[in-house]
């Protein structure tokens, strides 16, 4: 089956003062009709940016998608016109941003919101879009719906604020959600409930998710697939058991080693991973990881690691096999 | 709470703040060298004659305390009794009512250049940031800002009415005289009146819709699929309009001052005039009256703002 998401090369570069930013360094992976994928990472590892540039939602200037292919049901939306990709935007493909608190608009009411893009899209009347943004409201299981609608976004909390932005994403029925840090800014248990319902939701309207997340609880109870990136590049892929199981980029390895896990003995020692992430200005030739990594040897510092295919569908990108040492 | 709470509220404190003024504009007033009297008596009566000048103190009750001054002046003045000039004998209420509309044809005018040419600029200059235009129109705002009412008078009327005579150089010709005269007349001293207005109005408006374009929301609008002309009309524009009403209220404040200049510089029989010929007559009655409608006039123009603030951001309306 063709997938629903092929993204092919992705380059994603920002010209700023003080020199370029590779942000996302060339990046490809599939997404299939109703599958929900993980995109893991560390902050400014180049997951939200990797996500805004299928939009193209980058800010241009500073950033610019200077390369690659992002085919979704046939077409490169890299290559059509402004007009087209309106038209994905929202409808086909809708976006969950992190920060609930600013991603409202503060003088319009959460009914306007969640109505626009029924009226964008679907060409439902006002009266057609309100009564509809009602009925997502109260599938989000926002209590009081139809009297919350004329409400303004500032009376409603952080978690209200990220249903709301989910009931705005399912609107148009789209096929693929992105969602950006979904409930980074809230706390556990909404988070909790909030990924449930976004779960459940997506399930029964059989819609694809990528969740973009640093939270690798998060992956691994609700992601089909995993990728793991670092500093702009997908340094690991594979089926969330095989990301959880059987880790083998030294990445990976470190991440898995320094959250806490109930599988794990509780008086194991949780290990950080030594350094900071690269500072993408300056990113160091050969493998990104190498300054941080355990494991390097001396070829890492020369060349740049493509991503070998080492069962199925599990693919990683190192010059090391780890289970060796 | 609810919008007419707010507004009550607002209209309060306008009332407490022009009690207060009024006491310090009196105060002011009254400290002003130069003997009001004397000033005003000069041409026709022997000064020599001490006599005489006390009578005519005591007329307009300026030989009592100043306390009992103020209490007396304010009393008529609720009642709209606002004294008479000391200069022309005149009841300052009928004078006020003869120039209002005169100056607030000024006001109207300034305040039209003022948008015609800020807001569109500004909102150009932010949806093309960094082009040449926007460069230009950075510098034009400056100079606009920036140049002295006196100088640009000067310069617009030796330009436009001494070396091209298009419009008069100065003088006032009522509307229903002639509504065309009338207009030639008030081109130039509104236009003087409104570049400083929109100079800032532009400046303001850039940055502020400039702002409001980099935050969160406006992403989520395009992330919706939404056309850019609607994701700044629609998304944009009203946040952005919020801090820039403060702008547009205070430069309303700030016409006064410039009615001041211009209206001299121009011979028009405004409210601004009539303070500028008070000043040099020492005429009080006629000061007091004028400085406490300048009072009045800013506080009406922030009560505007304060209540437009309420509809706008529906953020307002909840703080306590």
């Amino acid at each position: 089956m063709k997938p629903l998401l092929e993204v092919k090369n992705l380059h994603t570069h920002f010209l700023t003062d003080d020199g370029l930013v590779k942000a996302v360094g060339g990046i490809s992976y599939d997404l299939h009709e109703g599958e929900t994928l993980g995109l893991v990472g560390e902050s400014g590892c180049g997951k939200s940016v990797s996500a805004l540039s299928i939009l193209r939602l980058i800010p241009n200037p500073p950033g610019k998608v200077v390369e690659g292919e992002v085919f979704f049901e046939g077409r490169d939306l890299m290559k059509v016109s402004e007009d087209e990709i309106r038209e994905v935007r929202g409808n086909k493909i809708a976006m969950i941003f992190q920060e609930p608190m600013t991603s409202l608009n503060p003088v319009l009411t959460i009914g306007y919101q969640i109505a626009e893009p029924l009226t964008l899209h679907k060409g439902l009347s006002k009266e057609e879009s309100w009564k509809e943004a009602g009925e997502l409201l109260t599938k989000v299981q926002i209590p009081e719906a139809a009297a919350r609608l004329r409400a303004y976004p500032h009376l409603f909390s952080g978690g209200m604020r990220q249903r709301v932005m989910i009931a705005m994403g399912l609107g148009c029925n789209p096929k693929l959600i992105i969602a950006d840090e979904p409930t980074t800014a809230l706390d556990v248990t909404i988070q909790a409930q909030l990924l449930e319902l976004m779960k459940g939701l997506t399930r029964d309207f059989g819609t694809a998710l990528i969740i973009i997340t640093h939270n690798l609880g998060v992956v691994a109870r609700y992601a089909d697939r995993v990728n793991v990136m670092y500093a702009g590049r997908i340094v690991e892929k594979g089926s969330a058991k095989e990301i959880y199981g059987d880790p083998r980029h030294p990445y990976t390895i470190g991440l898995m080693a320094s959250v806490p896990r109930l599988d794990m003995d509780v008086k194991k020692k949780l290990i950080p991973i030594e350094g900071q992430p690269p500072d993408l200005l300056h990113i160091p030739a050969g493998c990104a990881f190498r300054p941080r990594c355990n494991y390097a040897v001396e070829k890492c510092q020369e060349v740049i690691p493509e991503l070998t295919t080492l069962a199925d569908k599990h693919e990683v990108a190192c010059w090391v096999d780890v289970r060796r040492n | 709470m609810g919008m007419r709470e707010y507004i009550t509220r607002r209209i309060i404190y306008a009332l407490i703040i022009l009690a207060l003024s009024t006491v310090l504009l009196f105060g002011m007033v009254r400290l002003l060298p130069g003997d009001p009297i004397r000033a005003a008596m000069q041409q026709n009566v022997d000064l020599t004659d001490e006599s005489i000048v006390q009578e005519v103190r005591a007329r307009y009750g300026l030989d009592k305390p100043v306390h009992i001054q103020f209490v007396l002046w304010l009393r008529d003045f609720v009642k709209g009794d606002w004294g008479t000039s000391l200069s022309s004998g005149e009841p300052v209420w009928d004078m006020f009512l003869r120039r209002l509309p005169v100056t607030l044809l000024l006001f109207v005018g300034a305040t039209f250049w003022a948008w015609v040419i800020g807001i569109p600029l500004g909102i150009f200059s932010a949806l093309n940031r960094n082009s040449y235009l926007d460069a230009s129109f950075t510098g034009i705002s400056i100079v606009g800002i920036s140049i002295p009412v006196f100088w640009e008078a000067i310069l617009l009327i030796y330009a436009l009415a001494v070396i091209i005579k298009i419009f008069p150089p100065s003088g006032y010709v009522p509307f229903f005289t002639s509504p065309w005269q009338n207009f030639m007349c008030i081109v130039l001293p509104t236009f003087v009146m409104g570049t400083q207005s929109a100079g800032s109005f532009s400046r303001y408006i850039r940055s502020s819709l400039l702002e409001v374009l980099g935050q969160d929301y406006i992403r989520t609008a395009r992330a919706k699929g939404l056309r850019e002309k609607a994701v700044v009309w629609k998304h944009a524009a009203k946040p952005a309009l919020i801090p820039v009403v403060t702008v547009i209220g205070l430069s309303w404040g700030h016409l006064i001052a410039g009615s001041f200049i211009v209206e001299f510089m121009f011979a028009i029989p405004g409210l601004g005039r009539m303070g500028v010929d008070a000043v040099f007559a020492r005429d009080f009655p006629v000061l007091q009256a004028t400085l406490i409608l300048v009072v009045i006039n800013v506080l009406f123009a922030n009560l505007l703002v304060d209540i437009l603030y309420g509809y706008l951001d529906p953020r307002v309306r909840v703080q306590k």
